[in-house]
């Protein structure tokens, strides 16, 4: 369709970054409540997750995959422990800064919910460029919302998109501002199983064109079949990493750490 | 800057609705704010072109010196070179009887050169002799008189005179205040009067400033000369001057029902606030900064603000105007001060952006990762809410103490400072109150049925949000209940007062002749009268004291001795004459001083002592008792009626029906207890007419509120409210429970309302009157009763409309979330 070159490369992210890893965690400690009713949601993950790389973090209910999620994105601040996104120590901001680093270098896709309401498809998905003051470039809208499909619903409300097209346009957010890491929380979850898995087909499609690092929360092995690797947590703790994984040796990951 | 007014104008088209009760509340008290400017504006021109209006057709106007008795001191003015013409000017204050009504009119001359005079007859012809005059038809109205029929003028000291109405005129105003009659008469009426005033008309206006030292330079010392034109701009400067104090109470009103309006939006942006807290998160995760969300929030605020404000403006210069119309002032046509006009709009829009100042703090806190999925809201910070509490408090308690200072010490401007920081006071410590009572509310009215318990519990989760909308509601009652208790107490206490300085209530008198008997027979008919009778009256002759020499000596009957006059019941050696006080101060005697009084051609003795009965029925009079003067043999004529009223009489009431009964009498004369004070309590009752109908807005702000936020609380409950359905709640059940939550709110509000403006009241009027006289503490049971009752009626009322959206949620709605 239209040339990839003028798109940023993956050489060119990893340029922007002081090494290779978009996003790091060592030793991170998550514990909510105190003295006995304390409960440990992380307890001492170290992780890293390179520039381009598709991750799923997986895990049944109560595993604390959520929760370290929202320690990576920096919308949670660890017990103990570091975070660094894109080379930055997240400890460190203050919330101005770490509103700036969610705008100009994270991109969010969750379950439901991810649009404004009182906004069009295209108001949302140009939304992060305007509150940054940033111009919108129409070329590049243009090629995302084709490649995903919407770009004859761009003057629509959410109420008037279908589930599938809602979570599009979330994803072309989350692209057109072209964060350095995208953070996925169940993104399939409201979907029909060919919707999700196209999906997932078009976020890891956009992962290995913009070389974006994508991190996804999820509990369905499919849904985690897509990724580069998969993580699987149990009790707050990585028990198992997969390359390449399938949704056999997920499954049987899973069964292995809580069986 | 532009997305963030782009989301802001996204908000407000989305959900209009959300937003129709801020609107509202800036448009109401953005209208009040403008039509007050705009009917002080308009009505202080034509009052002012009233008041100029006789002035505006002379060059000169030459005033008298007060102690002028000269009835032709003008006369040399017309000597002077240039002038061309000098008209007196002349004025009496007359009493006028028709067949229907009697009241006091201002006769004023008619200048007899034609241009000088100021207005043209629209019927009729000019009066050209002493009996005849012409008036405006709006007084011509009230007495029922037409032009060709005839009135009887009474001179206040002397004999009646019957003028026929020649002509009428339509002025196109009418006083505002002292709503005597006006008529207006030949140069030739007036007689021997004085006149007051001259107009002048020259020949050569360059020489006008000339003219006017020439003439000034001429007149005797204590006369002056002026232009016309500046004579007719202080004419209007005192006319309006004594508006000033209205002004002020209306602005006063005006501050109130703001502040229900700030209370309004502010509860309704709250509860905005938290129905879009996801969205608010999610803008926050996608890279909104706080200031941006407090920003859309202040924008949207400045939208809606701007709005209402706009819109309120254009209604308030109609209703403003129409106001001055309908008093017939607005002689000068639309008149509106831009400036004020400018600053009204501000105002309104102001009052929005400050009202969202703690809906915005809410806001721009929600923390980004809420937007991932329902988490609970963190409670705010208790330190600062209990620090505000306290601080809150020790203002109340200092407000306290300053009210009882103010009510004991008699100081009305230190009652107003009290309740001034009270108010500041109570805004901080009340919500807290009654967001504490919620709880035990709640758990009363679980014990009270389902839906009771239901609407219970709804309150008491939402406390501070109850707590505001109740607290719109207190503000307009407690100010509703402290007026109507300040009014009847005060009232009560003129009436006390007065009841005390004149024992007479009523006193009709003759100049000499015997009073008609068909006037005794009809005065002792009214009911209000608990008893009346004529006195005898004879002229006699007191060593001269001024003008407080009595000229007649009155003989009080048996029956009126016990209640008015018991030092007379018991016969002395030496009989008692009642006198004036005033009479024995400038002749420098005490108290029971011996003193001759001649009687036709006879001296006789009495011991004087002073007494109220002398000076306070409209004549000046000795009164000793009918049974001294008999066996003295002084022979005394019917010529006047003194009649006692009931206690607790409406003295309104009887000066009526005594009008009514008299107005066929010529003869007779009214003084008394019912001609006093009528004035004063005419103009407490419009003012507290004014100020209920003024705090009417405010209510309608407060109940708006209260529906608002029920509505409001609907669409927050839709899948509670559905559940219910879904678990079988009838419809009616649903609509019971939000009628039980609005009247509960507007219950505890005008009941917390009274709490505080009863008190407020009675300190209020006692420090307004307590210099001078003793308060008599007087509650108005009804009105407060009925404060009460309009709270659950109007509670019922606000519940209407989100109950009708409660029950057309359909049951399955609780399965979607």
């Amino acid at each position: 369709m239209c040339p990839a070159g003028s798109l940023p490369t993956v050489g060119e992210m990893v340029m922007q970054t002081a090494s290779a890893d978009m996003v790091s965690c060592r030793d991170v400690y998550k514990t909510y409540g105190a003295g006995e009713s304390a409960i440990r949601a992380v307890d001492g993950v170290s992780a890293d997750f390179a520039v381009g790389e598709f991750t799923a973090i997986m895990g049944p209910s109560g595993s604390g995959k959520t929760t370290l999620m929202q320690l990576l994105a920096g919308l949670d601040t660890p017990t103990a422990g570091s975070v660094r996104v894109a080379g930055t120590l997240v400890a460190g901001l203050d919330d101005r800064a770490l509103t700036d680093l969610r705008r100009d270098r994270i991109g969010f896709i969750f379950q439901a919910f991810n649009l404004l309401p009182t906004l069009t498809a295209r108001q949302n998905i140009t939304l992060p460029l305007r509150l940054a003051g940033r111009p919108v470039d129409p070329a590049r809208l243009r090629i995302i919302v084709d490649r995903l499909r919407i770009g004859d619903r761009m003057e629509h409300h959410p109420t008037e998109l279908s589930g599938g097209e809602q979570q599009r346009v979330a994803v072309a957010r989350a692209l057109l501002a072209q964060p350095s890491v995208v953070f996925a929380d169940e993104p399939t979850g409201a979907l029909d199983i060919a919707t999700g898995r196209a999906l997932l087909a078009d976020l890891r499609d956009a992962a290995r064109r913009y070389g974006q690092t994508i991190i996804m929360v999820t509990h369905d092995p499919g849904a985690a079949a897509h990724a580069d690797r998969a993580l699987v947590m149990a009790d707050g703790r990585i028990r198992a990493e997969l390359r390449q994984p399938t949704r056999d040796t997920i499954l049987a990951s899973l069964a292995a750490v809580t069986g | 800057m532009r997305v963030i007014v782009a989301l802001a104008w996204a908000q407000v088209r989305t959900y209009p609705t959300r937003f129709l009760a801020i609107i509202v509340a800036v448009l109401l008290a953005t209208g009040f704010l403008v039509a007050t400017a705009t009917f002080v504006a308009t009505a202080g021109e034509g009052l002012r072109r009233t008041a100029a209006a006789p002035l505006t057709t002379a060059d000169i106007v030459v005033a008298a010196a007060d102690s002028t008795s000269d009835p032709g001191w003008y006369r040399t003015v017309a000597e002077v070179p240039h002038v061309r013409t000098v008209d007196p000017e002349f004025v009496r204050t007359v009493g006028v009887v028709s067949g229907e009504r009697r009241g006091s009119a201002t006769v004023q001359s008619i200048a007899a050169t034609t241009a000088v005079r100021w207005f043209d007859l629209d019927r009729g012809t000019w009066p050209t002799g002493p009996e005849q005059v012409v008036a405006d038809q709006r007084t011509l109205d009230e007495l029922g008189v037409g032009v060709g029929e005839r009135l009887t003028f009474r001179p206040g000291d002397g004999r009646p005179e019957t003028v026929t109405v020649t002509g009428s005129t339509d002025l196109g105003f009418r006083p505002l205040a002292g709503a005597s009659f006006r008529f207006y008469a030949d140069p030739a009426y007036f007689a021997d009067d004085v006149p007051h005033a001259a107009l002048v008309t020259i020949d050569d206006p360059n020489r006008l400033e000339a003219t006017v030292d020439r003439i000034d330079r001429l007149l005797p010392a204590g006369a002056s000369a002026v232009r016309a034109s500046v004579a007719a701009d202080e004419a209007a400067a005192r006319l309006v001057g004594g508006s000033t104090q209205l002004i002020v109470l209306t602005l006063a009103l005006v501050a109130v029902a703001l502040l229900a309006a700030i209370l309004v939006i502010a509860n309704t942006f709250q509860v905005v606030v938290a129905q879009r807290v996801r969205q608010t998160a999610l803008l926050r995760l996608v890279g909104g900064h706080r200031s941006q969300v407090s920003g859309i929030l202040l924008a949207e605020a400045a939208i809606v603000g701007t709005a209402g404000a706009v819109v309120g403006a254009a209604a308030g210069l109609v209703v403003g105007f129409l106001g001055a119309d309908l008093l017939g002032i607005s002689g000068g046509g639309l008149r509106v001060n831009p400036l004020a006009l400018t600053g009204s709009v501000l105002v309104g829009i102001l009052a929005t952006l400050f009202a969202v100042g703690l809906p915005t703090r809410r806001a721009a806190g929600v923390a980004p990762v809420r937007a991932l999925g329902e988490l609970p809201e963190v409670p705010l910070a208790a330190a600062r809410v209990s620090r505000r509490l306290v601080a809150g408090a020790v203002v109340t308690l200092g407000a306290v103490a300053v009210l009882a200072v103010a009510g004991v010490g008699g100081s009305l401007p230190l009652a107003l400072a009290g309740g001034l920081l009270l108010a500041a006071g109570l805004l901080l410590v009340l919500p807290r109150l009654i967001a504490m009572l919620l709880p035990p509310i709640a758990r009363v009215s679980e014990r009270l049925g389902v839906a009771a318990g239901l609407a219970g519990s709804s309150l008491s989760q939402n406390a501070r949000r109850t707590a505001t909308a109740a607290m719109a509601v207190v503000v307009g009652s407690a100010l509703i209940a402290c007026l109507t208790v300040a009014a009847r107490t005060g009232q009560a206490t003129v009436e006390a007062d007065l009841a005390a300085r004149y024992p007479v209530a009523v006193s009709a008198h003759t100049e000499g002749s015997p009073v008609d008997g068909a006037t005794v027979r009809a005065l002792a008919a009214v009911p209000e009268l608990a008893a009346a009778a004529t006195v005898g009256t004879v002229n006699a002759r007191f060593s001269d004291a001024g003008k407080a020499t009595p000229t007649r000596i009155a003989a009080l009957p048996v029956s009126l001795v016990d209640r008015l006059a018991p030092e007379l019941a018991t016969p002395t050696e030496v009989p008692v004459v009642l006198v004036p006080e005033a009479y024995l101060a400038a002749r420098g005697l005490p108290e029971g001083s011996p003193v001759r009084v001649g009687v036709g051609d006879r001296s006789l003795s009495f011991v004087a002592r002073t007494s109220r009965l002398a000076d306070t029925t409209g004549q000046l009079l000795g009164v000793a008792s009918a049974d001294a003067l008999a066996a003295q043999g002084v022979p005394t004529t019917p010529t006047t009626i003194w009649a006692v009223a009931n206690p607790d009489f409406d003295r309104a009431a009887l000066a009526e029906q005594v009008h009514a009964v008299t107005a066929g009498d010529l003869a007779v004369e009214l003084g008394g207890g019912i001609t006093e004070g009528g004035d004063l309590a005419e103009v407490l009752a419009i003012l507290l007419g004014l100020a209920l109908a003024m705090l009417g807005v405010t209510v309608i702000i407060s109940l708006l509120g209260v529906a608002n936020l029920l509505g409001l609380s609907v669409i927050e409950r839709t899948p509670e409210l559905a559940l219910l359905r879904a678990l079988g709640t009838r419809r009616g059940r649903l609509r019971a429970m939000l009628a039980i939550e609005a009247v509960t709110i507007t219950v505890i509000g005008a009941g917390t309302g009274l709490l505080i403006g009863v008190p407020v009241g009675l300190v209020g009027a006692t420090a307004a009157v307590g210099a001078t006289a003793t308060p008599v503490i007087a509650l108005p049971w009804w009105q407060l009763a009925l404060l009460l009752v309009a709270a659950v009626a109007t509670g019922v009322l606000a519940s209407v409309v989100p109950a009708r959206r409660a029950t057309r949620i359909s049951p399955a709605l609780s399965w979607t979330r």
